[in-house]
């Protein structure tokens, strides 16, 4: 399957036909959620209007993850079978990567400021999406900070496996560092449980994320393929 | 690829001579191509190259700088990888065992290779150790001297790296393929060494590669212009920038 | 056996007898050292709860400052010399010249300030009678922070800037380091029982054993293509 996609005349013709679709749906689960989330689903009794933000942050966060293990699969595929696509697909899901988590880390910061009075704790999860944002930055940085375009693929796909092994050894570390020093007083952000009528929200709005991020990585893609075309030909034009 | 055009075409066998009875006959030919193809930052430099090297065949890559030619070697080096095609050494595949596959040959590449901060003799015996030559301390000193010899530059034995010239450091880079001498069965990927030596190294160069030659070494060597080697021992591989081969 | 285990004895000794020729790169990692320790008690006052209480996080950080800088440079030079390319070739596994790399790199950045680090205790006013085991955390610690400074090293081979790279590839990989390590420290400290936490360290360096010297054999043979 993945060799009928690598064909980019092919992904050209599948994403422009997926494209419309993904960005319709985007829309309208983008207004149903906001929708649901900021005016028909209720306040929470304890936390009262600010766990609305729970709505953002937490599809954010999954996107977050998500869009990690999808770059660390990308970068198997290029490293052992050389999917030129898989090193396009990687470095276009980056920066959206990057967004959803600064997005977690700014929203988690808000919606805990009044619960914990501070902006910031260092509890295992916050921790290691704080991580996960450097590790984002750090693969940007790697894949782009080489003289010759394409040199950084390699080594910054390498870094996305070292960091998708690290990253449980890490979230793991801060886990037993704070169960060393404050006992079980980690606060639970999504609420003590999910009611349903939380619940829908809380889907439409992945929802809404997701088919989001699939837009913007077909335009990302298609962008790159154009942009990496336009320096193969010029190399060429160079060589005679 | 149309910007790219190979000439697909087989070196006449008439060119290839052997130059001295006394070579043993060994199954498989020293260096035999086959279909290869590499490409590198998405241009496709060498396309189709069949080729066979015989023991005590020189390789001559000519071509203007930047068509290939580092290229095909380090690819030769395992250090580049192959577009299509496959080659061996000896009849080691190049995709079989890398450690058995490395024994069967000897790079000496545009940089010199040396330790910088350790003097001659104790860099040639890094460098012995690293090419896994296995002998005694007190042999591979006598190697290490003549090889210095050879290449003229054995007053220079316990100086330090850094404090030697250009032009010594790059006869140092070139004694290094003394060191394995005796080895004839190793193929030598030599990357442009006429290029930056004065007369004296290169005619000792000349020296040490005929010799080998004479006892049954093959070597693959690049340059451009013509090279001072004897010959009728020699294939020429001319690489031209729109990847035509010759 | 003795094909792989010469050449990498071989690659030690030669790194050592570098540094021991130009000492200026273990030199200013110990200064560093001795800045944080002298430097930080100074600005923070004399009080001595206080500074028994952060001594373990500054020790850590001292020994994460001072050595990043030289763990920039492991490749830098030989890489630009061609050494890395006859590694490559050589029949000896990469893999094991990089553990060779990265033990040698232990003994020349690490070892040093582990010998240090009694200085910056009693800076601190940390009690001594649980030195040998500090010293021992330092030790397995720092070679967690030597390997995962040759993978960043490695990675960043060639690249523009690859200092501002390292660091930000070395801060996240080496956040489980000083968290056991600091946690270690302090329960020496406290008296209370620090074999755990010896354990989950020696743990992370037997991961970071496995992983390592293939990534930065793997990163340099991407480097040199």
């Amino acid at each position: 399957m993945f060799d009928y996609l690598a064909n980019p005349t092919r992904f050209r013709k599948i994403t422009a036909a997926l494209l419309p679709v993904v960005v319709m749906v985007s829309a309208i689960a983008f207004a149903l959620g906001l929708y649901l989330a900021f005016f028909a689903s209720p306040a929470d009794y304890q936390q009262g209007e600010t766990v609305r933000i729970m709505y953002i942050h937490v599809p954010a966060a999954w996107m977050a993850m998500l869009t990690y293990i999808l770059m660390a699969v990308a970068a198997i595929f290029y490293l052992v079978w050389r999917h030129p696509l898989a090193d396009i697909g990687a470095r276009a899901m980056a920066l959206p990567g990057a967004g959803f988590a600064l997005i977690t880390l700014l929203t988690g910061s808000f919606w805990g400021r009044p619960i914990w009075g501070t902006w910031w704790v260092w509890d295992a999860r916050l921790t290691s999406m704080l991580i996960l944002f450097f590790l984002y930055l750090g693969y940007m940085a790697l894949a782009d900070g080489f003289e010759r375009a394409e040199r950084g693929s390699k080594p910054a796909c390498l870094l996305l496996l070292v960091g998708v092994i690290n990253l449980p050894i890490i979230k793991f570390s801060v886990d037993w560092w704070n169960t060393l020093h404050q006992g079980s007083s980690v606060l639970r952000l999504d609420g003590p449980s999910i009611d349903p009528a939380m619940l829908k929200p809380l889907l439409v709005m992945a929802l809404a994320m997701l088919s989001w991020f699939i837009a913007i990585t077909i335009l990302q893609m298609s962008r790159l393929i154009m942009q990496r075309r336009v320096s193969n030909l010029e190399a060429r034009e160079s060589w005679s | 690829m149309m910007l790219i055009t190979p000439i697909l075409t087989h070196l006449p066998y008439d060119f290839w001579q052997m130059t001295s009875p006394s070579l043993h006959p060994s199954i498989h030919p020293r260096l035999a191509i086959n279909d290869l193809a590499i490409s590198r930052g998405g241009a496709l430099l060498i396309e189709g190259l069949n080729l066979e090297l015989k023991a005590g065949q020189v390789l001559f890559l000519r071509g203007a700088n930047g068509c290939g030619k580092t290229t095909l070697l380090r690819a030769l080096a395992k250090l580049i990888p192959l577009r299509h095609g496959q080659y061996a050494i000896n009849g080691v595949q190049h995709k079989a065992d890398h450690a058995t596959l490395m024994r069967q040959l000897l790079l000496v590449g545009h940089r010199n290779a040396g330790f910088e901060h350790l003097n001659v003799i104790s860099s040639l015996r890094l460098m012995a150790s690293m090419m896994n030559i296995e002998t005694s301390p007190k042999q591979i000193t006598e190697q290490i001297m003549a090889a210095l010899d050879k290449m003229g530059i054995k007053p220079l034995a316990e100086r330090q790296i850094s404090h030697l010239s250009a032009g010594q450091q790059r006869r140092l880079a070139l004694a290094r393929l003394m060191l394995a001498a005796d080895m004839t069965h190793r193929l030598w990927l030599i990357d442009e060494p006429f290029n930056t030596l004065d007369d004296d190294a290169a005619s000792r160069l000349c020296d040490i590669i005929t010799s080998y030659c004479n006892h049954g070494g093959s070597a693959v060597i690049s340059g451009h212009g013509t090279m001072p080697l004897i010959p009728d021992m020699t294939l020429t591989l001319g690489i031209t920038p729109s990847g035509e081969l010759s | 056996m003795r094909a792989i285990l010469n050449p990498c004895l071989a690659v030690i000794m030669a790194d050592i007898r570098a540094s021991l020729r130009y000492p200026g790169d273990v030199l200013s990692g110990l200064s560093y050292f001795i800045m944080i320790a002298t430097l930080v008690p100074l600005g923070l006052g004399a009080d001595q709860a206080e500074l028994a209480r952060i001594a373990p996080v500054m020790i850590w950080i001292a020994v994460m400052l001072a050595s990043l800088p030289q763990m920039d440079r492991l490749f830098s030079r030989i890489a630009k010399d061609g050494v890395l390319e006859q590694m490559l070739i050589s029949p000896t596994p990469m893999t094991m010249l990089m553990l060779a790399k990265i033990i040698a790199a232990w003994l020349i950045i690490i070892l040093p300030l582990v010998l240090a680090a009694p200085v910056i205790g009693i800076m601190f006013g940390l009690a001594m009678d649980m030195l040998a085991m500090m010293l021992c955390f330092l030790a397995i610690g720092g070679l967690c922070l030597v390997m995962i400074g040759a993978m960043a090293a490695a990675l960043v081979l060639g690249s523009r800037q690859s200092g501002v790279f390292t660091a930000i590839i070395v801060l996240p990989l080496s956040m489980p380091v000083l968290i056991f390590g600091v946690a270690g420290i302090s329960a020496l400290q406290s008296g209370a029982d620090m074999a755990g936490h010896m354990m989950l360290l020696g743990a992370l360096t037997l991961i970071l054993l496995v992983l390592s010297p293939p990534v930065t054999a793997a990163a340099i043979r991407f480097s040199e293509e």
